[in-house]
């Protein structure tokens, strides 16, 4: 058996897998999904950001991306906690204890940078984004 | 600014990462997802969600790993996920396209051993249970080290000599069977 399995590759290409062509057109296909995927998520931190100037929980956080439609936590409610933690591990927000034991995040001077350089972009993701919301 | 806050903005790059992982990694992918679905369309469709995914998670690498092993395991968690969403949904298992369509007339079996080596060989391993196909696959057609193995497959070592044994031992079976 290990002899014959040294031919699986060959044997599998020339038979089973014959059709299998990973094409230009597929390349390009998955380059239009990441070029909208890559939107939405630059556009979804900005906007976290923007909201991140007043302090929040990460819920209220999550309700408020969610008016701003942006849903992508909605469902994993987990997620928007990572996000948070990593932007805290990179020192754009910071994390305080509420009198009620809850976790409040907002915006540090690093933050606010990040947030003043991409303010251009942020003006035109929203903007493009409510054009598309009109239509 | 640091390049972690950068890492969200910047996105060119990451595009460039993404399109020379597809240039080099494209066609492999797209065989591995076959291996386990089983199914041209279908591995197309995941090869695609894979490269997204990936894009995605580009931040969460760091080196560790080789890029490739990087990449595999999220090929590899990508489509047993969707194998596992498909047996949920799906209560009948209905047809792959790979269980062999031959005249009518006869049993599959009888198709089976007219079929030269190659394709019996490649149709065996293609009807292994997914546990050992993998393994089949990764080391045989894939060239791959155990211990590589083991980190793309999240399992330790020995599983994957385990495995591999059980996986030569069922082929031989049904090879002399």
């Amino acid at each position: 058996m290990e002899e014959r399995l040294k031919g699986l590759k060959k044997a599998m290409k020339e038979t089973c897998m014959r059709e299998l062509d990973f094409s230009e057109t597929m390349k390009k296909s998955i380059h239009n999904s990441i070029a909208k995927e890559s939107f939405s998520e630059q556009n979804m931190f900005i906007n976290l950001l923007q909201l991140l100037v007043k302090e929040r929980t990460g819920f209220e956080l999550t309700r408020l991306l969610v008016v701003r439609g942006i849903r992508k936590f909605e469902d994993e409610e987990g997620s928007i906690y990572a996000l948070l933690h990593e932007q805290e591990q990179a020192g754009t927000i910071i994390a305080s204890w509420g009198p009620s034991g809850e976790k409040k995040y907002q915006l540090t001077d690093k933050g606010r940078r990040v947030l003043e350089k991409s303010g251009e972009q942020v003006w035109r993701a929203s903007l493009t984004l409510r054009g598309q919301a009109e239509r | 600014m640091d390049e972690i806050t950068m890492e969200r903005l910047v996105i060119e790059e990451k595009e460039i990462i993404i399109d020379e992982l597809m240039d080099q990694y494209g066609q492999e992918i797209l065989q591995l997802s076959y291996s386990y679905v089983k199914n041209r369309e279908l591995a197309e469709d995941l090869t695609q969600d894979i490269f997204v995914k990936c894009y995605q998670s580009l931040h969460t690498y760091k080196g560790k790993s080789k890029i490739r092993t990087w990449l595999w395991r999220i090929a590899i968690n990508t489509c047993k996920d969707y194998l596992k969403s498909w047996y949920k949904n799906h209560v009948v298992p209905t047809s792959d396209e790979y269980i062999y369509s031959g005249d009518s007339g006869h049993s599959t079996e009888q198709v089976v051993i007219q079929q030269d080596e190659e394709e019996r060989l490649a149709h065996s391993v293609m009807n292994l249970p997914i546990k050992y196909r993998e393994v089949i696959y990764l080391h045989y057609f894939e060239e791959m080290p155990i211990r590589e193995m083991a980190q793309v497959l999240s399992i330790n070592n020995n599983t994957v000599k385990t495995r591999l044994r059980r996986a030569k031992a069922l082929l031989k079976d049904s090879w002399e069977g």
